[in-house]
């Protein structure tokens, strides 16, 4: 396959080719040779990424920007990690002491033969100027928010989050900024959880409106692990979240759950992919997505089943609601099955809303508006439920926000 | 809003032709309902019963090809399905349908609040819709945990006919429709539902009881019983005219019809 030119690449190294260490500068090559992904590469056919032609990819320098306080109105508890536009921000943040954080320079992409989603990996590593790596110890417990605003220009935060044995982590991540600022984030996040390790990973994307959020979360799981994935899409001109979850040993597990609204032009795309390699792994997937005006979304959701791995038990539902003529959203639940004794389903819709139920609120003196918003609503709950009832109010105040009619219908807002 | 009389005119329908799917199911039908009063229609499967209620109610997938519906001296066609509501039309449905997610109670409460609205009325707040809720419940043999589900989620099939009625306690409304209410229901929450039917019996409303047998009527005694068939009134008489059809069937209306 040729690879499409990319010009904001070639801009970027132009720019920066004194800047840059050999090695980065050496991934930035290896990644213009390959160009960033288009549909055409089949894990991103649903993602057009051609609006990055026009942007300047640049990272923002770190303290370009003077910014000294967060966003009132994000759901932040006591301790914090906050990337500031792409960098971590010492000053902002505030981290317990059990916790280890390392930084070091970003050096090289280990990635041997590159995929579609590696290539947003070598992205990252090229302009990303530190990885950090966070690391809770053995059988303790930390709840962190991890916040990335986007001031200015672009971000590529990288973290690893290492989970020892019997610890737990939970951990917030919030893509936020301003309306007015054109910013692309592109964060490279892993979890590697020790036997016993939990992680409940919460991902809320209420970015600024002109902004690109691009995010590869991938999560290794050791043996009786549990990795948890609730996110809510809800800001961006388009974001993208590939989700790779590997249960490695027995009784790892793994629930992934997400809602989208894209309303407007904007976009919303996920990718998930769970890899059972080991037996007795339970994996759980619940998305469902909302469009209205011209909106676009997607849903790719790939489970892979090794042979060996018995015993697993694996469902997959991806609901999507279309609110107008102009709206769109894909899905492609898939399954790759290669063990016998095992369980799985899946399951995915997309319609618009069902004329039973809204003509029986109207015959009950709902108005149209309110009809239609309240079963939008209620299309959502079953991913709103999940979500701790803090971030539920966040989310559910910032998708009543994006529904017509949101005024009438909090009174069905439990 | 001026008070209803009994004796006032609420529902007038004049030589209504409807279709569905481009299939003529209405064939000029009349019929003029009173306040105070309670009409039974009865009528074979596929006479047009259940058309004739959807239409009243306003489900836009029947299209009116001629004749006129008023509905206390206003043009019922005009309005849109929730303007009908809010003006005291009230259908009970046969099958009504499940919206996980939707509270019950939240339901009811806005839809009440929309009927008082349009009636000039306050609005009842949380505690005041509560304590009428609690009563009608008690009126339905409806236990506590209704209040926390979401509209008909997971409801029996009596059940589901119980919420109906238990929104038209609380709704209270001039005109009520109800169709095929004893469908599905053992003769246990047949008296149940009769029981809240009949405490709506008032000199300021008017009900209308869309039913294919007769049982129902030993517990909601009608003043009025028409015979729906064919797309017609082909017959109406009193009481005594349902314990006929209970005993003859429907054939010998039918055929009437059909040579009419």
């Amino acid at each position: 396959m040729s690879a499409r030119l990319s010009p904001a690449l070639t801009r970027v190294r132009a720019l920066l080719a004194d800047a840059l260490s050999p090695t980065r500068l050496d991934t930035l090559d290896r990644l213009i040779a390959l160009g960033l992904p288009t549909p055409r590469d089949d894990a991103f056919r649903y993602t057009n990424l051609r609006l990055l032609d026009r942007r300047d990819l640049a990272p923002a320098a770190a303290g370009s920007n003077t910014t000294t306080t967060l966003p009132a109105d994000l759901p932040i508890g006591a301790d914090r990690l906050v990337f500031l536009n792409g960098h971590f921000d010492v000053a902002l943040s505030r981290l317990p002491a059990t916790l280890r954080v390392e930084t070091a320079p970003r050096t090289t992409c280990d990635a041997g033969s590159i995929s579609a989603v590696d290539r947003i990996r070598l992205l990252n590593t090229a302009l990303s100027g530190t990885h950090t790596t966070v690391v809770v110890p053995r059988n303790t417990q930390v709840s962190l928010d991890l916040i990335a605003l986007s001031t200015v220009g672009c971000g590529y935060p990288s973290l690893t989050f290492q989970v020892e044995s019997g610890a737990q982590l939970h951990v917030i991540e919030q893509h936020t900024g301003a309306d007015e600022v054109e910013s692309l984030t592109a964060a490279v996040i892993d979890f590697e959880l020790q036997d016993g390790a939990i992680a409940d990973h919460t991902l809320l994307q209420v970015a600024g409106n002109r902004a690109v959020v691009i995010g590869d979360v991938r999560a290794h799981v050791g043996r009786d692990a549990t990795y948890r994935h609730r996110s809510a899409a809800l800001g961006a001109q388009l974001s993208r979240f590939d989700v790779t979850v590997h249960l490695n040993a027995a009784g790892a597990s793994t629930a992934l759950s997400g809602l989208f609204l894209a309303d407007s032009t904007r976009e919303h795309h996920l990718r998930t992919l769970i890899h059972h390699a080991a037996p007795d792994c339970p994996s759980d997937q619940l998305y469902r997505g909302v469009a209205s005006g011209r909106g676009r979304g997607s849903y790719d959701g790939k489970v892979i089943v090794d042979a060996g791995a018995n015993g697993t038990n694996s469902a997959q539902s991806s609901k999507n609601l279309l609110l107008s003529p102009d709206a769109s959203i894909e899905t492609r639940p898939q399954l790759e099955i290669n063990a016998h004794a095992v369980k799985c389903s899946h399951g995915a819709t997309t319609g618009s809303l069902d004329e039973n139920m809204l003509f029986y609120l109207l015959s009950r003196g709902l108005d149209r508006d309110t009809a239609r918003a309240v079963l939008t609503y209620a299309f959502l709950g079953d991913v709103l439920k999940g979500f701790t009832p803090a971030i539920r109010a966040f989310v559910e105040a910032r998708a009543l926000g994006r529904l017509p009619a949101a005024d009438r219908i909090r009174e069905f807002v439990a | 809003m001026t008070q209803i009389q009994r004796g006032d005119l609420v529902l007038d329908i004049k030589n209504l032709v409807a279709n569905v799917a481009g299939r003529n199911i209405l064939k000029g039908l009349d019929l003029t309902v009173r306040a105070g009063e309670v009409h039974a229609i009865m009528g074979p499967n596929g006479a047009g019963k259940s058309t004739l209620a959807q239409i009243l109610a306003g489900r836009p997938d029947y299209e009116i090809k001629s004749g006129t519906v008023t509905y206390l001296d206003e043009d019922l066609l005009a309005l849109a399905p929730e303007e009908r509501a809010r003006r005291g039309v009230f259908l009970g449905f046969q099958y009504p349908v499940e919206i996980p997610g939707v509270n019950n109670v939240y339901l009811l409460k806005a839809a009440l609040n929309a009927r008082r609205r349009q009636a000039g009325l306050q609005e009842v707040d949380a505690f005041e819709f509560m304590a009428i809720i609690r009563e009608k419940m008690k009126l339905m043999k409806m236990d506590e945990s209704f209040l926390k589900r979401g509209v008909n989620e997971g409801f029996s099939g009596g059940e589901k006919k119980r919420n109906e009625i238990l929104q038209m306690t609380v709704l209270e409304p001039t005109l009520a429709i109800l169709d095929e209410t004893d469908s599905g229901l053992d003769i246990d929450a047949l008296k149940v539902v009769s029981t809240g039917v009949n405490s709506l019996r008032q000199d300021d409303r008017a009900i209308i009881l869309v039913t294919h047998y007769q049982r129902l009527l030993d517990y909601i005694v009608p003043d009025y019983v028409h015979v729906l068939a064919g797309g017609r009134i082909v017959r109406s008489g009193d009481r005594t005219l349902a314990l006929e059809l209970e005993e003859r069937g429907y054939d010998w209306l039918v055929e009437g019809s059909s040579a009419a």
